[in-house]
């Protein structure tokens, strides 16, 4: 061990090994690049409100979507406080994922998403969409090692700052506590960065359609009517339930609240402001 | 024979004697108010155009957005506010500011009207006709040229509407509009709505108007709506104000326009407020493509008569 960086000691060597780790994050996010290419100037054009959902929010937020468009067309109303199905609805419903969600509301009143998610027939919607979504290359999903581009290169980031750390320790006396603690820090800045569903392309792709819809979203209110029902549910989908002002719509104040007190609940993931235009409101998910 | 189908978009025409393909466009004017229907919209829509002064100031993800959106879709970009029909030169902050969006989004084309919007450094707000004189014509002719040095390309000029006949012309719209049109060696962006509502306001016929521009020049067409006003004097006026649907008689001077030229024409329907919802717009765009096809149909059967002959 007489490599240099070995022999500093206290904190000099603290400090050159957060510069290292900072290093290797930054590796890590070029190799991801590189191993997820994609053309900055022609990003996948997405008009499926609920692939833009998903990529935002992940699948409870796309199953969020469905269900206030369900409701501004008059399939779904709001009965003592809770949504049902409503025989009154305008316009088809021919989306797998409305579909899903209207069926699961014949039989249900249960109206959170999170739960409404739940239900086999809904789940197998939206994870059919979401899975069209890893095929174009635009999530990813970190629970599948074998087919993740993304696991290689951080197993690897993993190794690097494991094992340097693990060698001054084994190559010094005590304390190591400060050294453990920025290890502990550096690795589970890899898993978040491997934890990330989007891949650059789909960040690129959102960031797109939620670009292109910008100027949109301040005129969003005027917007009303069931003929409006695709550009309000693609609206929903890139900015959230926050894109629509309180009072737009008379059931607006319970989707608020119904994702207000769900992204209080369980913690958003990272992903919903990763194009620093999201909508808020909804903006919460991960698989 | 013209083939025009729901789903696609551009029509495609063979001319008579040499087999060469005609490639019409139509499409729509973008506007923020529209962007979501656009977008959902976008395979049933040819080009794009959007407005410059809309976008001089926009952060660089949204230059990205305009340059992705070019590369889907031919996109133009259509200024309003350098008033290239003046004896007074352009301003030149603008001009730049103007070049650098162009060559930031690269479009596939840029354009103008020929109109003033300044004079003795006041704004107008508005795109006013000059009067028609050799003077004008000379500075439209200065503007087009340092326009076109400053953005790297030339831009179409287009026809403007107007509700009086400028005062002191000496020269009629249709002559003015050529020399500028032939002296520069610029295209014409034809707004359909704006000659019609000028033959209109000076009880001239619209079609015979059409016929004495330099229809060869033709390669971009507006159309959009407009409403009549009645004056105190019970004089009614055509008034160009984007709010309304494209009318009828538009139409037929598209339908004219397509009989009459053999290149290709890109259509863009312009709507600036009370916007309907998509589908109206895209009915109206179908009635465009109807228009062209049938126009270009008049020109092959009189084509064909002519060679029977």
């Amino acid at each position: 061990m007489d490599l240099l960086p070995f022999k500093i000691t206290g904190p000099w060597f603290l400090a050159i090994y957060a510069v290292f780790a900072i290093v290797v994050l930054i590796a890590l996010n070029r190799a991801f690049r590189t191993r997820l290419p994609f053309d900055a100037d022609a990003p996948a054009r997405l008009t499926d409100a609920y692939a833009v959902a998903i990529l935002r929010g992940g699948p409870a937020e796309a199953v969020r979507v469905a269900m206030l468009s369900l409701t501004h067309r008059g399939h779904l109303a709001l009965a003592g406080g809770r949504l049902s199905s409503s025989p009154g609805g305008t316009g088809p419903v021919t989306h797998d994922i409305e579909r899903a969600v209207a069926q699961h509301f014949h039989a249900a009143s249960d109206d959170a998403p999170e739960r409404v998610l739940r239900d086999p027939m809904v789940k197998q919607a939206v994870f059919a969409l979401r899975d069209d979504l890893v095929s174009r290359g635009l999530v990813v999903l970190p629970g599948s090692p074998s087919t993740n581009p993304k696991f290689a290169p951080s197993m690897l980031a993993l190794a690097l700052l494991v094992g340097v750390s693990w060698m001054r320790i084994v190559s010094t006396r005590p304390p190591h506590l400060f050294l453990i603690a920025l290890t502990i820090m550096a690795g589970l800045a890899v898993l978040v960065l491997y934890g990330r569903r989007v891949t650059p392309a789909g960040r690129a792709a959102l960031v797109h359609v939620q670009t292109l819809l910008g100027r949109n979203r301040s005129r969003v209110d005027t917007l009303r009517g069931p003929e409006h029902t695709g550009e309000i549910t693609l609206l929903a989908g890139a900015f959230g339930i926050g894109v629509f002002a309180s009072g737009a719509f008379p059931w607006f104040d319970h989707f608020k609240s119904q994702a207000s007190s769900s992204s209080g609940s369980s913690g958003c993931g990272s992903d919903s402001s990763s194009s620093g235009d999201g909508g808020g409101g909804g903006g919460c998910g991960g698989d | 024979m013209a083939a025009v189908a729901e789903d696609v978009v551009a029509i495609e025409h063979t001319t008579g004697n040499a087999g060469s393909t005609i490639r019409d466009r139509v499409g729509l004017a973008w506007r923020p108010e529209l962007a979501a229907g656009i977008h959902l919209h976008l395979d049933r829509i040819d080009a794009l155009e959007v407005i410059a002064e809309q976008w001089l100031d926009a952060r660089p993800r949204e230059t990205a957005m305009l340059r992705a959106l070019a590369r889907s879709r031919p996109l133009d970009v259509h200024g309003v506010g350098l008033g290239m029909a003046s004896a007074s030169p352009t301003a030149s902050r603008l001009l730049d500011r103007l070049a650098r969006l162009v060559q930031a989004v690269e479009p596939e084309g840029w354009s103008e009207h020929l109109a003033f919007v300044r004079a003795g450094g006041i704004e107008i707000g508005h795109l006013t006709a000059p009067p028609r004189t050799p003077a004008t014509i000379e500075g439209a002719l200065h503007n087009l040229e340092a326009a076109t040095a400053r953005v790297g390309r030339r831009p179409l000029v287009e026809n403007i509407a107007t509700l009086l006949e400028p005062p002191c012309s000496s020269m009629d719209e249709a002559a003015w509009i050529a020399a500028i049109v032939q002296a520069s060696d610029t295209d014409l962006l034809l707004d359909l709505h704006n000659l019609y509502a000028n033959a209109c306001n000076r009880n001239e016929d619209a079609r015979t108007l059409l016929a004495r521009l330099p229809l060869e020049r033709v390669r971009r067409v507006h159309i959009a709506g407009g409403r009549w006003e009645t004056a105190r004097s019970g004089a009614r006026r055509r008034l160009d104000d984007h709010l309304h649907p494209t009318p009828g008689p538009v139409f037929a001077l598209l339908e004219d326009l397509a009989s009459r030229v053999s290149q290709s024409l890109t259509v863009i329907v312009e709507r600036d407020g009370q916007y309907p919802p998509m589908a109206e717009l895209l009915a109206e765009m179908a009635l465009a493509r109807t228009a062209l096809a049938r126009g270009r149909s008049r020109s092959t059967d009189a084509r064909a008569e002519r060679l029977a002959a």
